[in-house]
């Protein structure tokens, strides 16, 4: 059961942000170019990050309470699946906020 | 170097982004600091569980100290790093193809002005601001 917490609340993040997407019209799923675009740099720098963060021991995590599926460089699967799942649910947020408050983000066009 | 280091850097490389190199200038948009709020909330619960319960455990060399929620701040800066990060980039790959969008709608209506239609102003086309 403790093996799936950081898992579980992964899979919250994006099943909680997913009505966003079909009743705001947040429509980040329905661009995934622009997407996946967005998050290359993101997974690329921030897994980075963290692959060095844990070489030179920042941090360390707790393998009893992971499901133990490792990543080259001692990277938990949770963890490589975070720097996916957060950019997404940020991203569904914003445009949730641009949907419900009509504010400019700045990539309205000419 | 230390996380706190580390952590300070990403904040200093994510302003960067979105201030001179992708120039999306979300810092100053209402709509970023509400979306930050609502994630900020988020982060201290989701932070929360991983530190508190154990799952995620820093070097006490490593950080200043500070904690909120059983997560040190490094982890705050850290998010916001890559939340201001990702939406920078969301915003300028969103702004160029709206450019592209307007070049090729004005080569559509002129197109169509040569056909004798000419009812239909340049760039009208699909403009909406949440139209990419």
């Amino acid at each position: 059961m403790g093996a799936w917490v950081y898992l579980a609340m992964l899979g919250g993040c994006l099943i909680a942000t997913l009505p966003l997407e079909v009743a705001l019209r947040a429509r980040v799923y329905a661009r995934p170019r622009r997407l996946l675009l967005s998050l290359a740099p993101v997974v690329v720098l921030f897994t980075g990050w963290d692959l060095y963060a844990i070489a030179h021991r920042h941090w360390s995590y707790d393998k009893d309470q992971l499901v133990g599926v490792m990543l080259p460089g001692g990277l938990p699967l949770e963890e490589g699946l975070f720097f996916l799942a957060v950019p997404v649910c940020s991203i569904l947020t914003l445009e949730a906020v641009r949907a419900v408050r009509g504010w400019r983000v700045g990539d309205e066009g000419p | 170097m230390s996380y706190t280091v580390l952590a300070v850097a990403g904040v200093g490389l994510a302003v960067l982004l979105d201030v001179f190199l992708l120039r999306t200038r979300l810092l100053a948009r209402r709509v970023f600091w509400v979306s930050y709020a609502i994630l900020f909330g988020f982060q201290v619960i989701v932070d929360g569980v991983l530190t508190c319960r154990g799952i995620v455990r820093y070097n006490p060399d490593r950080i200043v100290g500070w904690q909120l929620a059983c997560a040190p701040l490094e982890d705050y800066l850290f998010g916001f790093a890559m939340i201001l990060q990702t939406l920078a980039w969301w915003v300028w790959w969103g702004r160029r193809e709206a450019k592209g969008r307007g070049r090729l709608a004005g080569v559509a209506a002129g197109a169509v002005d040569a056909g004798g239609d000419g009812d239909r102003p340049a760039g009208a086309v699909d403009a909406g601001p949440a139209s990419l």
